[in-house]
Protein backbone atom coordinates (compact mmCIF):
# COMPACT_ATOMS: atom_id res chain seq x y z
CA UNK A 1 0.00 0.00 0.00
CA UNK A 2 1.05 3.27 -0.97
CA UNK A 3 -0.11 6.90 0.30
CA UNK A 4 -0.27 9.78 -1.20
CA UNK A 5 0.51 13.05 0.66
CA UNK A 6 0.02 16.77 -1.09
CA UNK A 7 2.30 19.53 0.46
CA UNK A 8 0.76 23.13 -0.28
CA UNK A 9 2.99 24.77 2.63
CA UNK A 10 5.51 27.19 0.60
CA UNK A 11 8.84 26.25 1.04
CA UNK A 12 10.86 29.73 0.62
CA UNK A 13 14.77 28.99 -1.14
CA UNK A 14 16.26 31.66 1.48
CA UNK A 15 19.37 30.07 2.96
CA UNK A 16 21.18 32.80 0.97
CA UNK A 17 18.53 36.08 2.27
CA UNK A 18 19.53 34.00 5.79
CA UNK A 19 23.23 34.56 5.65
CA UNK A 20 22.60 38.23 3.93
CA UNK A 21 20.74 38.94 7.35
CA UNK A 22 23.65 37.89 9.61
CA UNK A 23 26.12 40.11 7.17
CA UNK A 24 23.52 43.16 7.19
CA UNK A 25 23.30 42.41 11.35
CA UNK A 26 27.35 42.88 11.42
CA UNK A 27 27.52 45.97 9.14
CA UNK A 28 24.76 47.34 11.13
CA UNK A 29 26.28 46.75 14.50
CA UNK A 30 29.50 49.47 12.77
CA UNK A 31 26.86 51.71 11.84
CA UNK A 32 28.55 51.09 8.53
CA UNK A 33 25.87 51.78 5.23
CA UNK A 34 26.53 49.12 2.73
CA UNK A 35 26.24 49.43 -1.26
CA UNK A 36 26.17 46.14 -3.70
CA UNK A 37 27.76 47.63 -6.78
CA UNK A 38 26.48 46.03 -9.99
CA UNK A 39 27.69 46.30 -13.55
CA UNK A 40 29.22 44.65 -16.87
CA UNK A 41 32.85 43.78 -16.77
CA UNK A 42 34.73 46.79 -17.90
CA UNK A 43 32.03 49.53 -16.91
CA UNK A 44 34.09 51.31 -15.16
CA UNK A 45 33.08 50.24 -11.29
CA UNK A 46 36.51 49.78 -10.21
CA UNK A 47 37.70 53.13 -11.12
CA UNK A 48 34.42 54.62 -10.19
CA UNK A 49 35.29 53.67 -6.22
CA UNK A 50 39.13 55.04 -7.04
CA UNK A 51 38.13 58.09 -7.74
CA UNK A 52 34.99 57.90 -4.92
CA UNK A 53 37.80 57.27 -2.35
CA UNK A 54 39.62 59.97 -3.34
CA UNK A 55 36.86 62.20 -3.02
CA UNK A 56 35.57 60.97 0.24
CA UNK A 57 39.04 60.26 2.34
CA UNK A 58 40.48 63.66 1.00
CA UNK A 59 37.18 66.05 0.37
CA UNK A 60 38.66 69.66 -1.43
CA UNK A 61 35.67 71.25 0.78
CA UNK A 62 36.00 71.43 4.07
CA UNK A 63 33.66 68.28 4.78
CA UNK A 64 33.98 66.00 6.93
CA UNK A 65 36.59 62.95 5.78
CA UNK A 66 34.09 59.75 4.91
CA UNK A 67 35.89 56.29 4.86
CA UNK A 68 35.22 53.80 2.31
CA UNK A 69 35.70 49.38 2.71
CA UNK A 70 35.66 47.78 -0.42
CA UNK A 71 34.71 44.18 -1.29
CA UNK A 72 35.89 43.13 -4.59
CA UNK A 73 33.94 40.23 -6.30
CA UNK A 74 36.01 38.76 -9.52
CA UNK A 75 35.93 35.52 -10.98
CA UNK A 76 39.92 35.75 -10.67
CA UNK A 77 42.83 38.24 -9.91
CA UNK A 78 43.74 40.39 -6.53
CA UNK A 79 44.22 42.76 -9.44
CA UNK A 80 40.90 45.03 -7.96
CA UNK A 81 42.02 44.78 -4.56
CA UNK A 82 45.40 46.15 -5.44
CA UNK A 83 44.20 48.98 -6.75
CA UNK A 84 41.62 49.64 -4.22
CA UNK A 85 44.25 49.45 -1.56
CA UNK A 86 46.54 51.80 -3.56
CA UNK A 87 43.73 54.29 -3.41
CA UNK A 88 43.94 54.07 0.41
CA UNK A 89 41.27 52.15 1.37
CA UNK A 90 40.63 48.49 3.09
CA UNK A 91 40.30 46.15 0.99
CA UNK A 92 38.98 42.32 0.38
CA UNK A 93 39.14 39.92 -2.75
CA UNK A 94 36.70 37.45 -3.11
CA UNK A 95 37.95 34.90 -6.48
CA UNK A 96 34.79 33.35 -7.03
CA UNK A 97 36.61 30.54 -9.19
CA UNK A 98 34.26 30.83 -11.70
CA UNK A 99 30.60 31.55 -10.26
CA UNK A 100 29.02 34.60 -12.18
CA UNK A 101 27.79 36.71 -9.42
CA UNK A 102 28.33 37.15 -5.36
CA UNK A 103 26.61 35.00 -2.63
CA UNK A 104 25.99 36.11 0.95
CA UNK A 105 28.26 33.45 1.79
CA UNK A 106 31.20 34.81 0.16
CA UNK A 107 30.81 37.75 1.62
CA UNK A 108 30.57 36.20 4.82
CA UNK A 109 33.78 35.04 4.69
CA UNK A 110 35.20 38.40 3.25
CA UNK A 111 33.87 40.48 6.24
CA UNK A 112 35.91 39.33 8.67
CA UNK A 113 39.08 41.07 6.41
CA UNK A 114 37.48 44.67 6.75
CA UNK A 115 38.21 46.86 9.46
CA UNK A 116 33.94 47.70 9.67
CA UNK A 117 34.51 50.03 12.95
CA UNK A 118 37.11 51.97 11.07
CA UNK A 119 34.53 53.12 8.13
CA UNK A 120 31.47 54.86 7.27
CA UNK A 121 30.49 53.13 3.66
CA UNK A 122 31.29 49.45 2.42
CA UNK A 123 30.85 48.70 -1.31
CA UNK A 124 30.32 45.54 -2.50
CA UNK A 125 32.00 45.33 -6.12
CA UNK A 126 29.86 42.70 -7.65
CA UNK A 127 31.20 40.04 -10.36
CA UNK A 128 31.41 42.30 -13.88
CA UNK A 129 27.80 40.88 -15.21
CA UNK A 130 24.71 42.75 -15.32
CA UNK A 131 22.74 39.63 -15.29
CA UNK A 132 23.05 37.34 -12.57
CA UNK A 133 24.14 39.69 -9.45
CA UNK A 134 20.64 40.98 -8.77
CA UNK A 135 19.17 38.09 -7.69
CA UNK A 136 21.48 37.43 -4.32
CA UNK A 137 20.48 39.54 -1.59
CA UNK A 138 24.71 40.03 -0.05
CA UNK A 139 23.67 42.40 3.24
CA UNK A 140 23.37 45.20 1.63
CA UNK A 141 21.48 48.51 2.17
CA UNK A 142 21.00 49.83 -1.41
CA UNK A 143 22.08 48.60 -5.03
CA UNK A 144 23.53 50.62 -7.35
CA UNK A 145 23.76 49.75 -11.05
CA UNK A 146 27.01 51.19 -13.38
CA UNK A 147 26.55 51.38 -16.80
CA UNK A 148 29.02 52.86 -19.40
CA UNK A 149 28.62 54.82 -22.52
CA UNK A 150 30.04 51.94 -24.83
CA UNK A 151 27.69 49.41 -24.01
CA UNK A 152 25.44 51.51 -25.99
CA UNK A 153 21.93 53.93 -24.61
CA UNK A 154 19.93 50.71 -25.08
CA UNK A 155 21.07 48.30 -22.17
CA UNK A 156 18.67 49.46 -19.15
CA UNK A 157 15.68 48.08 -21.64
CA UNK A 158 17.72 44.88 -22.50
CA UNK A 159 18.62 44.32 -19.27
CA UNK A 160 16.21 45.76 -16.98
CA UNK A 161 15.88 43.63 -13.80
CA UNK A 162 19.32 45.22 -12.61
CA UNK A 163 17.61 48.59 -12.65
CA UNK A 164 14.12 47.95 -11.83
CA UNK A 165 16.02 46.73 -8.29
CA UNK A 166 18.75 49.40 -7.83
CA UNK A 167 18.70 52.33 -5.87
CA UNK A 168 20.78 54.51 -8.03
CA UNK A 169 21.96 54.12 -11.75
CA UNK A 170 25.54 55.84 -12.91
CA UNK A 171 26.25 56.11 -16.42
CA UNK A 172 29.53 56.08 -16.68
CA UNK A 173 32.84 57.01 -19.25
CA UNK A 174 30.04 60.16 -20.29
CA UNK A 175 33.64 61.58 -21.24
CA UNK A 176 33.42 59.45 -24.60
CA UNK A 177 29.89 60.89 -25.93
CA UNK A 178 31.68 63.18 -28.22
CA UNK A 179 32.99 59.63 -29.98
CA UNK A 180 30.27 57.47 -29.73
CA UNK A 181 26.63 57.61 -31.05
CA UNK A 182 25.16 57.97 -27.37
CA UNK A 183 21.83 59.18 -26.23
CA UNK A 184 21.77 60.43 -22.92
CA UNK A 185 18.32 60.76 -22.76
CA UNK A 186 17.37 57.60 -23.64
CA UNK A 187 19.13 56.33 -21.76
CA UNK A 188 18.13 57.82 -18.35
CA UNK A 189 14.14 57.83 -19.51
CA UNK A 190 14.55 53.84 -19.81
CA UNK A 191 15.95 53.98 -16.29
CA UNK A 192 13.07 56.08 -14.84
CA UNK A 193 10.68 53.90 -16.66
CA UNK A 194 12.25 50.42 -15.17
CA UNK A 195 12.17 52.23 -11.70
CA UNK A 196 10.83 55.99 -10.90
CA UNK A 197 12.36 56.08 -7.98
CA UNK A 198 16.03 55.50 -8.73
CA UNK A 199 18.42 58.32 -8.73
CA UNK A 200 20.33 58.66 -11.93
CA UNK A 201 24.39 59.78 -12.50
CA UNK A 202 25.71 60.32 -15.42
CA UNK A 203 29.64 61.16 -14.90
CA UNK A 204 33.35 60.68 -15.30
CA UNK A 205 35.31 58.95 -13.14
CA UNK A 206 38.62 59.39 -15.35
CA UNK A 207 37.60 63.42 -16.02
CA UNK A 208 35.87 63.86 -12.83
CA UNK A 209 33.67 65.74 -14.81
CA UNK A 210 30.34 65.59 -12.96
CA UNK A 211 31.53 63.49 -10.16
CA UNK A 212 30.24 65.77 -7.95
CA UNK A 213 26.11 64.77 -7.70
CA UNK A 214 26.90 61.16 -7.29
CA UNK A 215 29.76 62.33 -3.82
CA UNK A 216 26.66 64.38 -2.75
CA UNK A 217 24.41 61.10 -2.81
CA UNK A 218 26.58 58.97 -0.91
CA UNK A 219 27.56 61.47 1.66
CA UNK A 220 23.52 62.01 2.13
CA UNK A 221 22.88 58.81 2.14
CA UNK A 222 25.73 57.78 4.73
CA UNK A 223 24.53 61.08 6.75
CA UNK A 224 20.99 59.55 6.65
CA UNK A 225 22.28 56.34 7.49
CA UNK A 226 23.71 57.24 10.46
CA UNK A 227 21.54 59.61 11.83
CA UNK A 228 18.89 56.24 11.66
CA UNK B 1 25.19 29.21 -14.64
CA UNK B 2 24.08 29.46 -11.19
CA UNK B 3 20.99 27.43 -11.45
CA UNK B 4 23.05 23.91 -10.22
CA UNK B 5 23.51 26.16 -7.12
CA UNK B 6 19.82 26.97 -6.89
CA UNK B 7 18.49 23.69 -7.85
CA UNK B 8 20.96 22.32 -4.86
CA UNK B 9 19.56 24.18 -2.45
CA UNK B 10 15.97 23.69 -3.52
CA UNK B 11 16.58 19.91 -3.42
CA UNK B 12 18.68 20.09 0.23
CA UNK B 13 15.43 22.05 0.84
CA UNK B 14 12.93 19.12 -0.06
CA UNK B 15 15.23 16.64 1.61
CA UNK B 16 15.08 18.13 4.48
CA UNK B 17 10.72 18.58 4.36
CA UNK B 18 10.08 14.91 2.85
CA UNK B 19 12.40 12.93 4.37
CA UNK B 20 12.64 9.32 2.51
CA UNK B 21 8.79 9.90 0.68
CA UNK B 22 9.36 9.71 -2.70
CA UNK B 23 8.61 13.12 -4.73
CA UNK B 24 5.77 12.28 -7.10
CA UNK B 25 5.13 15.53 -8.38
CA UNK B 26 6.72 19.34 -7.77
CA UNK B 27 5.92 22.70 -8.37
CA UNK B 28 8.51 25.30 -7.89
CA UNK B 29 7.79 28.73 -8.73
CA UNK B 30 10.63 31.82 -9.76
CA UNK B 31 10.26 35.01 -9.86
CA UNK B 32 10.80 36.70 -13.11
CA UNK B 33 13.45 39.46 -11.36
CA UNK B 34 14.92 36.49 -9.34
CA UNK B 35 17.61 36.27 -11.81
CA UNK B 36 17.11 32.55 -12.40
CA UNK B 37 17.04 30.71 -15.82
CA UNK B 38 13.66 28.71 -16.00
CA UNK B 39 15.54 26.19 -18.47
CA UNK B 40 18.44 26.01 -16.70
CA UNK B 41 16.94 24.81 -13.42
CA UNK B 42 14.86 22.59 -15.19
CA UNK B 43 18.10 20.44 -16.52
CA UNK B 44 19.54 20.99 -13.18
CA UNK B 45 16.69 20.00 -11.52
CA UNK B 46 16.84 17.33 -12.89
CA UNK B 47 20.51 16.45 -11.79
CA UNK B 48 20.60 17.82 -8.37
CA UNK B 49 17.66 15.43 -6.97
CA UNK B 50 19.43 12.42 -7.31
CA UNK B 51 22.79 13.58 -5.67
CA UNK B 52 20.69 15.56 -3.07
CA UNK B 53 19.07 12.23 -2.21
CA UNK B 54 15.63 12.94 -3.48
CA UNK B 55 13.23 11.01 -5.49
CA UNK B 56 12.04 13.52 -7.77
CA UNK B 57 9.24 12.36 -10.01
CA UNK B 58 7.45 15.17 -12.36
CA UNK B 59 8.14 18.31 -11.66
CA UNK B 60 7.04 22.00 -12.96
CA UNK B 61 8.49 25.11 -13.21
CA UNK B 62 6.15 28.72 -13.28
CA UNK B 63 7.62 32.07 -13.73
CA UNK B 64 5.73 34.46 -11.21
CA UNK B 65 5.92 38.02 -12.70
CA UNK B 66 6.45 40.99 -10.67
CA UNK B 67 3.15 42.96 -9.63
CA UNK B 68 3.10 46.91 -10.79
CA UNK B 69 1.33 49.32 -9.02
CA UNK B 70 0.48 52.33 -11.09
CA UNK B 71 -0.34 55.76 -9.27
CA UNK B 72 -3.15 55.45 -11.18
CA UNK B 73 -4.51 53.34 -8.86
CA UNK B 74 -3.86 50.01 -11.07
CA UNK B 75 -2.11 46.67 -10.21
CA UNK B 76 -0.93 44.36 -12.50
CA UNK B 77 1.53 41.70 -13.48
CA UNK B 78 4.38 43.17 -15.23
CA UNK B 79 5.28 41.06 -17.97
CA UNK B 80 7.03 43.53 -19.67
CA UNK B 81 8.87 46.02 -17.27
CA UNK B 82 9.37 48.50 -19.96
CA UNK B 83 5.88 48.72 -20.87
CA UNK B 84 3.61 51.38 -19.38
CA UNK B 85 0.65 51.19 -17.01
CA UNK B 86 -2.33 49.20 -19.32
CA UNK B 87 -5.00 51.69 -17.61
CA UNK B 88 -3.43 55.34 -17.70
CA UNK B 89 -0.20 55.02 -20.03
CA UNK B 90 2.10 56.13 -17.57
CA UNK B 91 5.54 55.14 -15.86
CA UNK B 92 4.99 55.98 -12.46
CA UNK B 93 4.22 52.34 -11.06
CA UNK B 94 6.24 50.70 -9.05
CA UNK B 95 7.16 47.10 -9.08
CA UNK B 96 7.63 44.67 -5.94
CA UNK B 97 7.36 41.03 -5.71
CA UNK B 98 9.10 38.10 -8.44
CA UNK B 99 11.91 37.95 -6.44
CA UNK B 100 11.60 34.76 -5.06
CA UNK B 101 12.37 30.54 -5.14
CA UNK B 102 9.47 28.84 -3.66
CA UNK B 103 8.78 25.66 -3.79
CA UNK B 104 4.65 25.90 -4.33
CA UNK B 105 3.75 22.29 -3.96
CA UNK B 106 4.91 18.42 -3.12
CA UNK B 107 3.12 15.61 -3.60
CA UNK B 108 4.07 12.21 -1.67
CA UNK B 109 4.20 9.07 -2.13
CA UNK B 110 4.87 7.10 1.27
CA UNK B 111 4.95 3.02 1.03
CA UNK B 112 3.11 1.78 4.03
Amino acid sequence: MSRRTEILDKIVIDKGDRIALKNRELIDRAGVLALNLIGSPGCGKTTLLEKTIAELHSPADGRPILRVGVIEGDVQTTFDRDRIAQAGAPAAQIETAGACRLDAAMVEKALPEIPLDDIDILVIENVGNLICPCGPQLGEHLKVAVVSVPEGDEKPAKYPQVFVRSDAAVISKIDLLPHLEYDLDRAVTDCKKLNNTIKVFSLSAKTGERMGGWIDYLRSLSDAHRTG
Amino acid sequence: MHELSIAQSICQSVAERVGDARVDEMTVEIGALSGVNRDSLQFCLGEAAPLCGVKLGRFDIRVVPARAECVCGHTYDADDLMAPCPECGGYSRAFSGGEDVVVSRLVLVEEE
